[in-house]
């Protein structure tokens, strides 16, 4: 149990994104997907910064343009919480 | 700015005055990691601090400046749709281009060595407390050789983003007089990445991941650090100003807006930990004061002293809270605050230039340099901060953190007649 009686799953970083899942399976089985989202993330951040530079170079108009370049910034945010997702510790990993 | 600064002879001057005044920066930044960092750290922080700065000014000197360059000169360019995307300058080695005779490109050269090791430096905060000198001096030669020429020439150098308001009407391009997103942000984003890589200090999580309070040895030296700060950064922003900014230039403008956003960051953290925890925070403040510093570098030239003391209230409160989430939900180690401070507060910055601009496009001109700065500057900091980990491991060994760095790296510590905290004892 974690702080107030609260159980540890709700309240530990492995809650954010909604990555609530018993502490035991979740050290057995998210490894794999852990590893895959360090570089789908550093692939996602460029891939959006690539989105916002195609907005500005092709688009002529703002409103597409700027919903262009949205877009390209959503997918780096995506890339964002991927990266900070797999660089914390999973339940079970003591120090 | 795509064409070189015309500066009046004493504009040259006042100038060179303020770049002289920059190593203030460096000087206040080094005292706050080192006062936000344990005791038994304090000598390695300021030799990591000095060593760090003199490997990024030889890097920069020795690279980065071929790499960076000034408006006007050579330079490499790609055609986009038609367009020449000046993308990387094309100088001779060794500042053997520039001429050192209080022309703008070599005043720049010399603005530039020293904004390459205050950027150099920023992640010494993230990484306070656990990594080796050896590898901060060679992180460092990266980023100041490497990633901070190439992205300040396209902010400073007439690059790509300069030219984004010539070729594409997106307001006067990509605004950036005082190094909120060149040196700040980039800096931030490089602090990021240590930490995600050295990982958390040994006993600051326990098993249910959550944080354990390591407070700083030294409220004295962050405090003392945040007035040397602000010294330095009206050198810094007010050179940037004259040098990046494009005309008009009011130095005067400049130095209050400046010292306006840091007073303003400050209260803000002030007033909120005094409402949340009852008392204001020390170390908060003073990251509130250094946020509003590097939140108002961006803006410093073209906004009104109100706008920069709004810039300076959001930067305040934004650190308060970031500081709290990134080691409570992120458990991201950041002893210094740097990601908080330099990362956001920069990003926020380069924003705010976006969002009180009158110009048409202008908020799309930032927000395209904070995309590169995600998309390019990170992916890229980390991966050459992931590969030299890969041949240099940059965390100490734990016998060598539970010592102490000073000890273990240095020899000798910085407070050899006192013992500040009962497990300095340990392993001696």
């Amino acid at each position: 149990m974690g702080r107030a009686g609260v159980p540890t799953a709700l309240v530990g970083p492995p809650a954010f994104f909604g990555f609530i899942v018993p502490p035991e399976k979740a050290v057995q089985e998210s490894r794999p997907t852990l590893s895959l989202m360090k570089p789908i993330a550093l692939f996602l951040l460029p891939a959006g910064w690539i989105i916002v530079l195609a907005a500005v170079a092709l688009m002529g108009s703002a409103a597409p343009r700027a919903a262009f370049a949205l877009a390209g910034a959503a997918v780096q945010i995506l890339g964002l919480c991927l990266l900070v997702r797999a660089h914390m510790p999973l339940h079970g990993d003591g120090q | 700015m795509t064409a070189p600064a015309v500066l009046s002879e004493a504009a040259s001057v006042l100038c060179l005055l303020s770049i002289v005044v920059m190593p203030c920066a460096a000087a206040g930044l080094a005292l706050i990691n080192t006062g936000l960092g344990r005791s038994r750290n304090a000598a390695h922080a300021m030799l990591s601090a000095l060593c760090v700065l003199g490997v990024a000014a030889v890097a920069y000197c020795a690279i980065g400046f071929s790499l960076q360059s000034y408006p006007g000169r050579e330079a490499h360019a790609l055609l986009v749709g038609g367009k020449p995307w000046d993308w990387m300058a094309a100088e001779p080695l060794f500042f053997r281009g520039v001429s050192f005779d209080m022309s703008p490109a070599s005043l720049a050269a010399l603005f530039g060595m020293f904004a390459a090791g205050l950027a150099a430096m920023i992640p010494l905060g993230s990484g306070a407390d656990r990594w080796r000198l050896g590898a901060a001096c060679a992180s460092a030669a990266l980023l100041s050789g490497l990633v901070y020429p190439l992205f300040a020439h396209w902010v400073w150098g007439g690059g790509w983003l300069a030219q984004l308001g010539a070729y594409y009407g997106l307001g006067r391009g990509f605004l950036d007089a005082g190094g909120s997103g060149a040196i700040q942000a980039l800096g931030g984003l490089a602090a990021l990445s240590i930490a995600w890589i050295l990982g958390p200090r040994r006993g600051k999580y326990n098993n249910e991941h959550m944080p354990v309070a390591i407070p700083g040895h030294n409220a004295v030296l962050v405090l003392f650090g945040c007035l040397l700060a602000w010294i330095g950064w009206t050198g810094l922003n007010s050179a940037g100003a004259l040098l990046f900014a494009g005309p008009p230039v009011r130095p005067p403008l400049v130095v209050a807006n400046t010292t306006l956003a840091a007073i303003c960051a400050s209260l803000a953290a002030a007033a909120i930990t005094r409402i949340r925890f009852g008392k204001p925070d020390a170390s908060l403040c003073a990251n509130g004061w250094v946020a509003g510093l590097v939140a108002s570098s961006a803006a410093c030239a073209s906004v009104r002293p109100a706008l920069a003391m709004s810039i300076g209230l959001v930067a305040g409160a934004l650190v308060v809270f970031s500081v709290e989430w990134l080691e409570f939900r992120l458990t991201l180690d950041d002893p210094g605050g740097a990601v908080s401070v330099h990362a956001l507060g920069g990003i926020w910055g380069i924003l705010a230039a976006g969002l009180f601009s009158a110009a048409p496009g202008q908020w799309l001109a930032q927000f395209t340099g904070i995309a590169t700065l995600l998309g390019f500057v990170l992916p890229l900091v980390y991966a050459l901060n992931w590969l030299l980990d890969r041949v240099y491991p940059q965390r100490v060994p734990p016998q060598g953190e539970r010592q102490g760095l000073d000890l273990h790296e240095l020899g000798a510590g910085a407070y050899p007649e006192f013992m500040s905290h009962n497990d300095d004892l340990w392993q001696r």
